[in-house]
């Protein structure tokens, strides 16, 4: 992928590769402090807090408690879903 | 949750950490996503290292019915994207509640039954005969106030002195079912409290506060941490001030290393309330306890996904420091912190004023 990005973007690869990785890193920070990121055309990157629920663990078939949880919520533009779905 | 990271401003960040020229970093991210969205067309998957998986998911035929009018519609079949994060990002953005795991019902349960359930129950008893009491005698006061303007003298006084009788009685009554609640309250809630931290006490104390053993031995207490909470909820709650939490967590260090790490259900020793114009060296020991506790544990584990997230709290406890003795950033220039991490904390001192 950093290759043909570099094809595209005419960057040389090491510098892709560094673009690529703080892309990514700041994507991840800004999820961290609560924000979102919207790219248009692809979709919205948020965060979520899940609540507190009862479930059973697969594996032991236990009734569990599991706690509040924050997760990654992606959401897809709708361009890209019509474009999806032809 | 509102703020929003666009396009722009992520070319920008780009910009300052790579030196990435401003137009090309807009169209590198513009870019990726429309390979993002070239592979997802194609195929089923789409991964990218160290940020997660896009997975396309068929969704058959459904029926739904709208919510506002009622009305039945088909939802026709249509693809969904759904986007896994890698375990260290999925584990990155749960950082602040990493620290509540998954535990069975049934101890729980057992947990309410237990100490809570004899602890809590006689406490709403006792304010009760006060709340019954008080509108009795207003109410009876009121009917003085009737009686006077048609009864005679000698009756009044009658009245009022049995009245006053009925009062003491009522205010004796109340100190007695205070006191047998108290009794009540205590006998069954310490016995399994005071089992399970005899033998923690005494090791805390002189592993953490060998200077001044002796003043928070009387008046330290054990506290069942409570589902949820952490050493800031605690600090808050017992302590009265967020910024305390340190001087908390150093009380507990030699059980929980781990200053974001209690379980609920531990048993804790939480120190007297200090004063914080009188204890200032044991208060300032704590922070540099804690402090250096989270950059211990960064360095036991180097590999552990939380460690931006540690060496941060660790600014942040030096902040907290700073909040109760203004200057204290500055005195640990010389005490083992990194000049790195007392920029960071004079960084954010400077931003909250």
């Amino acid at each position: 992928m950093v290759v043909e990005l570099s094809e595209k973007l005419n960057v040389p690869q090491n510098k892709c590769k560094e673009a690529f990785d703080a892309m990514i890193e700041e994507i991840i920070c800004a999820l961290e402090e609560g924000s979102q990121y919207n790219q248009k055309g692809f979709g919205t990157f948020r965060t979520e807090l899940s609540k507190e629920h009862t479930g059973f663990n697969p594996a032991t078939g236990k009734k569990m408690v599991y706690p509040k949880k924050l997760k990654i919520r992606f959401r897809l533009s709708s361009v890209f879903k019509k474009d999806l779905n032809e | 949750m509102s703020e929003f990271l666009t396009p722009v401003r992520l070319a920008e960040r780009i910009h300052e950490k790579t030196g990435l020229d401003t137009e090309l970093a807009k169209k590198f991210s513009y870019e990726f996503f429309a390979i993002a969205r070239r592979e997802l067309k194609n195929s089923e998957t789409f991964s990218v290292h160290k940020f997660g998986t896009f997975r396309k998911i068929w969704i058959p035929v459904s029926k739904a019915r709208n919510p506002q009018t009622g009305e039945e519609i088909t939802v026709p079949a249509h693809y969904r994207i759904k986007f896994i994060p890698s375990p260290a990002v999925a584990a990155r953005i749960n950082a602040r509640y990493a620290n509540l795991k998954p535990y069975p019902v049934s101890e729980e349960q057992k947990e309410l039954a237990g100490s809570f359930g004899s602890a809590v129950l006689p406490v709403p008893e006792a304010p009760d005969p006060q709340d019954d009491a008080v509108p009795d005698s207003d109410d009876i006061l009121d009917e003085i106030d009737d009686d006077d303007g048609n009864g005679s003298w000698i009756s009044s006084h009658i009245k009022l002195l049995i009245i006053l009788g009925i009062l003491l009685f009522v205010f004796i009554l109340c100190l007695l079912i205070r006191g047998c609640s108290k009794k009540s309250d205590a006998s069954p809630a310490e016995k399994p409290v005071s089992q399970v931290t005899a033998p923690a006490e005494p090791a805390v104390q002189p592993a953490v506060e060998p200077a001044v053993p002796s003043v928070s031995e009387p008046s330290s207490e054990s506290y069942k941490v409570p589902a949820g909470s952490c050493y800031h909820m605690i600090a808050q709650e017992k302590l009265g001030n967020i910024h305390l939490w340190p001087y908390v967590y150093s009380a507990n260090a030699s059980a929980h290393a781990d200053p974001d790490f209690i379980l609920s259900g531990d048993v804790i020793t939480i120190p007297a309330v200090p004063d914080v114009a009188k204890d200032v060296s044991r208060i300032k020991d704590s922070f540099k306890q804690t402090y250096k506790a989270y950059l211990d544990i960064i360095k036991a584990e180097p590999d552990n996904p939380r460690n931006p997230i540690r060496q941060f709290r660790a600014v942040r406890v030096l902040v907290s420091g700073d909040m109760i003795y203004p200057g204290f950033i500055e005195e640990c220039r010389n005490s083992g912190v990194s000049s790195s991490d007392i920029d960071a904390a004079l960084a954010i001192r400077r931003n909250s004023k």
